[in-house]
């Protein structure tokens, strides 16, 4: 992969105070990892979003194609479910997301959040990808 | 109830009795609104639960689902109405014209302090 990760970050639509993502460690088709930062413990919501905002790494280049959606579409978040798995209380975490499934442009996305080795947060977000401006 | 860093000034409280909730939110010029997105103001749906939780002072352990129905603007009048459910509670979000725009199915707790 010859993506340069550092530039990646201009991706993401959402700007501070709500762009929870800092870093991109992964960026392949269908698993990314990223580095999150609050300035406060984030709620359970703050993670999802947090997985949600991640989940705009996974490249999905084949899907994206049969669904005959842009590479850089805007994802239109339709629905979450998460969990704590191990509360926390720090501020900065990693969050590991990875492709589920899809049906046209509709795609849902697991993640996991991690505090070090430890899993503290896992869901699955949905959303419908389309076209930037399209829309929103 | 006190506002989060991210919520402070984001909206006020207009009413609140039993399981009723009115909120008013703030103008398109609030950080919110600018960071999400930029020229397209929307409530991100994490703060849609998150006010909720806020104002009752509980802290959300479950999101069993949550979904986001239609897109919230700024300076809209909501209401969220709750009701227990067998695991936790539902909250209905709905905007001036009682359409639905969030449904949440959640398991909370009281905030410790």
């Amino acid at each position: 992969m010859n993506t340069n990760l550092s530039t990646l970050l201009e991706f993401l639509p959402q700007k501070a105070p709500v762009g929870f993502v800092k870093e991109v460690l992964v960026c392949e088709e269908h698993e990314s990892r990223t580095v999150v930062h609050f300035d406060v413990s984030p709620t359970l919501p703050m993670l999802s979003e947090a997985g949600a905002q991640s989940s705009i790494f996974l490249r999905l280049t084949e899907e994206k194609k049969a669904a005959n959606v842009p590479i850089r579409a805007m994802g239109i978040l339709v629905s979450v479910k998460s969990k704590w798995l191990d509360k926390s209380d720090k501020k900065s975490f990693e969050v590991e997301t990875k492709y589920v499934s899809n049906l046209d442009s509709f795609f849902i996305v697991s993640f996991t959040v991690f505090d070090g080795e430890v899993a503290v947060a896992e869901g699955q977000v949905a959303a419908v990808l389309e076209q930037k401006g399209k829309t929103l | 109830m006190s506002q989060s860093y991210l919520s402070e000034g984001l909206y006020s409280v207009v009413s609140q009795r039993d399981e009723r909730v009115e909120i008013s939110l703030s103008s398109a010029d609030h950080p919110i609104f600018k960071a999400h997105f930029e020229g397209m103001p929307l409530l991100p749906g994490f703060l849609q639960i998150d006010i909720i939780a806020e104002i009752l002072e509980k802290e959300i352990d479950v999101i069993t689902s949550a979904k986001f129905v239609q897109k919230i603007l700024p300076e809209e009048q909501l209401t969220y109405i709750i009701s227990p459910t067998k695991s936790g509670v539902r909250v209905k979000l709905l905007n001036a014209n009682e359409e639905l725009c969030g449904d949440f199915k959640l398991k909370w707790s009281d905030k410790a302090d």
